[in-house]
């Protein structure tokens, strides 16, 4: 029995490792919103559960305000969860949603809340869109809101339980020309009625799997891309998509594309990056880089140049008309990339799961950190 | 490298295959966490017989212990004692623990193939996307439904708290201990009661699906436990014999004690290991070297 021991001991000690090595690898909400720039203010997460908006200088930043505001007592009852979906800024408003199911309003210049909107059935995954006074958004008890942007209360023609459709919405609703098209994780598309929510189309359009994003492209074009690894584009008007079967990815599409003429690029969780014509459903360039790195955010065109940052995370510069890559830097030690990076001047501005700002310049093919300093007084 | 392993080997084909059931069982998740609980439980029987069956040696060994701990007071004789009367009866008291922890990575594998198919929030879809295999009929079927029975999955239950807490008190009663002393008898009757606690109250923090995992568990471990041992107080006679490992023969008339009464005479010749003297294949081998 003695020699079993060490095997026995070798087993515990084995499985505790197991333990330990498989411990924390579980995903809680940590938000993808991406700053959203204002001239020379960006807007930013710079944690999960707070909202800075910072004056951008080259390298480095101010705090202008934050929101919650720790020394507000007013803002103490409000815990964000995390934030999916990009602050919207209207004239002297900004607007978000956290995924704990709140819809907030503040004052653009001081970050003073003027309206909060709570009891919405189910997490906010997508932010919302702003479209005529309203600010329309999907939960993930398949509701869909339209609320009033000025007060926050349900917008004519609708009520405060929405519009129920029952499957899961992950995707920012698209609205456009009295509509609003929204994606499902069961895969479908509805139209409904800016209205009322009443629907336009007859029937959904079914993709063969979960829609996680949705776009509109050339004013009469749904970008759909699906979990059955297919980016459908669909006719706005029927609700048809334009090239049956669509276009076959390599692995699940979750990203807006960056579009220029008749071409849209995205990547896929596969490391690839595609150059589609949406106009013939046919591929120009497909790309992919030796870290098969996962692709999440959307990628940015500067000039003749593509910026694509995968979740290593690496930022890549390919060549807009080739796909051929042009060089590319490693942002280090500030953890990974799901953001959508935008466009500042001449520069592309990233924000990382740890909240850090980073400015690429497409030109010198670098990467540095933004240092954000403290809250001006 | 041990969490690499640990992840291609064991975590991601259950991952894979939890999804695969929650498609084939009309795309509900619960139904699928059950099927797949119950699938790997009979995967996993032999060893859990082989645990029940040593558990069943020691309880039959037990007047001999209480014996030895009665006969001799200096420790390092008692041990020697008790060493010798496990190998003359050919059982090995560690061999319920062997087993157990052979199943503990299966187990932990199976708790985090739930929680990661649950997929919380939006990273752990996109963490999920990289743990799936490239078929398209996986690939399409996430995100899985989260509800079942009025339950949301992704979250705490106060009512999946309760029969997490019930489910894991029934098993500790039905489950068979051996306790050479008094002392070890208050500790296993404390565990009785702080074990349900226990997982009661990390229940309360579990998403209920991880939950419904354990309490499915826990029944298929009650049924194993009924059907192995019996169920004297509901009169339910077990459904198959589990065999303690037949003493040497010196220890044979020693050992005729009530614990063994209910063994089949004519089997007790044999041995759990295949040897017709009793001995361990241990001793066997020393024998023939």
């Amino acid at each position: 029995m003695t020699q079993r021991r060490p095997l026995l001991g070798g087993l515990l000690i084995l499985c505790i490792a197991v333990l330990a090595a498989s411990c924390g690898g579980f995903a809680n909400p940590q938000g993808w919103a991406s700053p959203t720039i204002d001239d020379s203010t960006a807007y930013i997460f710079r944690d999960r559960q707070r909202l800075s908006a910072v004056s951008l200088q080259d390298q480095s930043a101010t705090v202008q305000w934050e929101f919650p505001n720790r020394d507000d007592r007013a803002h103490r009852d409000i815990k964000i969860e995390a934030v999916y979906g990009d602050p919207i800024i209207d004239a002297d408003r900004i607007y978000f949603a956290g995924y704990e199911g709140e819809v907030f309003a503040l004052e653009r210049s001081s970050g003073r809340l003027l309206w909060r909107v709570t009891g919405i059935h189910g997490s906010i995954a997508g932010g919302p869109t702003l479209s005529d006074g309203r600010l329309i958004f999907g939960t993930t008890e398949g509701r869909v809101y339209a609320i009033n942007a000025l007060q926050g209360d349900p917008a004519p023609g609708w009520t405060r339980e929405g519009v129920h459709l029952g499957d899961d919405i992950w995707a920012a609703p698209v609205v456009d020309n009295g509509s609003i098209y929204v994606a499902t994780m069961r895969g479908r598309v509805y139209a409904l009625r800016v209205n009322d929510g009443s629907r336009v189309w007859a029937e959904p359009f079914k993709a063969g799997g979960a829609i996680p994003a949705l776009t509109l492209i050339n004013g009469n074009t749904l970008f759909v891309p699906s979990f059955d690894k297919r980016v459908y584009l669909l006719d706005t008007a029927t609700g048809q998509p334009r090239f049956e079967g669509g276009f076959r990815a390599n692995h699940w599409v979750w990203n807006r594309p960056a579009l220029q003429g008749n071409m849209a690029y995205f990547g896929d969780l596969d490391g690839f990056v595609y150059a589609l014509d949406i106009t013939t459903n046919e591929l120009a360039w497909s790309s992919r880089y030796d870290t098969k790195s996962k692709v999440k955010a959307s990628p940015v065109i500067v000039g003749d140049m593509l910026v694509v940052v995968d979740r290593k995370p690496e930022v890549h510069f390919l060549s807009l008309a080739d796909g051929q890559p042009l060089g590319s830097t490693l942002i280090v030690d500030a953890g990974t990339v799901r953001a959508d990076p935008v466009e500042s001047g001449r520069d592309v501005l990233v924000i990382t799961t740890k909240g850090r700002l980073f400015r690429v310049d497409p030109n010198l093919r670098t990467a540095s950190e933004v240092q954000v300093g403290a809250m001006s007084q | 490298m041990i969490g690499d392993i640990f992840t291609t080997l064991l975590l991601n084909p259950m991952i894979n295959f939890l999804v695969l059931l929650s498609n084939l069982l009309f795309g509900s998740f619960g139904l699928a966490i059950i099927a797949f609980t119950i699938i790997i439980r009979l995967f996993t029987f032999p060893l859990t017989l082989r645990q029940l069956r040593q558990t069943k040696a020691m309880q039959a060994l037990q007047p001999k212990m209480q014996e030895i701990n009665k006969k001799y007071s200096d420790p390092k004789r008692r041990q020697q004692e008790l060493m010798k009367a496990y190998r003359e009866a050919g059982v090995n008291p560690l061999g319920c623990i062997g087993p157990m922890l052979l199943q503990f990575p299966i187990l932990i594998a199976l708790y985090y193939a739930v929680r990661s198919s649950l997929a919380v929030s939006p990273e752990a879809l996109e963490n999920l996307s990289g743990r799936l295999y490239d078929w398209q009929y996986l690939l399409g079927a996430v995100p899985l439904k989260e509800h079942f029975l009025g339950l949301d999955l992704r979250h705490p239950n106060i009512l999946m708290v309760f029969l997490v807490g019930i489910t894991t008190w029934a098993q500790t009663k039905t489950t068979v201990t051996v306790a050479t002393d008094e002392r070890m008898k208050a500790q296993q009757q404390m565990m009785t009661w702080m074990l349900p606690l226990m997982f009661a109250f990390f229940a309360l923090s579990f998403p209920s699906g991880v939950s419904l995992y354990w309490v499915v568990n826990s029944i298929v471990g009650i049924a194993f436990n009924v059907a192995t041992y019996g169920f004297p107080l509901l009169k339910i006679e077990p459904i198959f014999e589990v065999r303690p490992p037949a003493p040497a023969p010196a220890l044979a008339e020693a050992q005729a004690t009530p614990a063994r009464t209910r063994t089949h005479p004519a089997r007790e010749a044999r041995t759990s290991h295949g040897s017709g003297t009793g001995r361990s294949k241990r001793q066997n081998r020393r024998r023939r070297s």
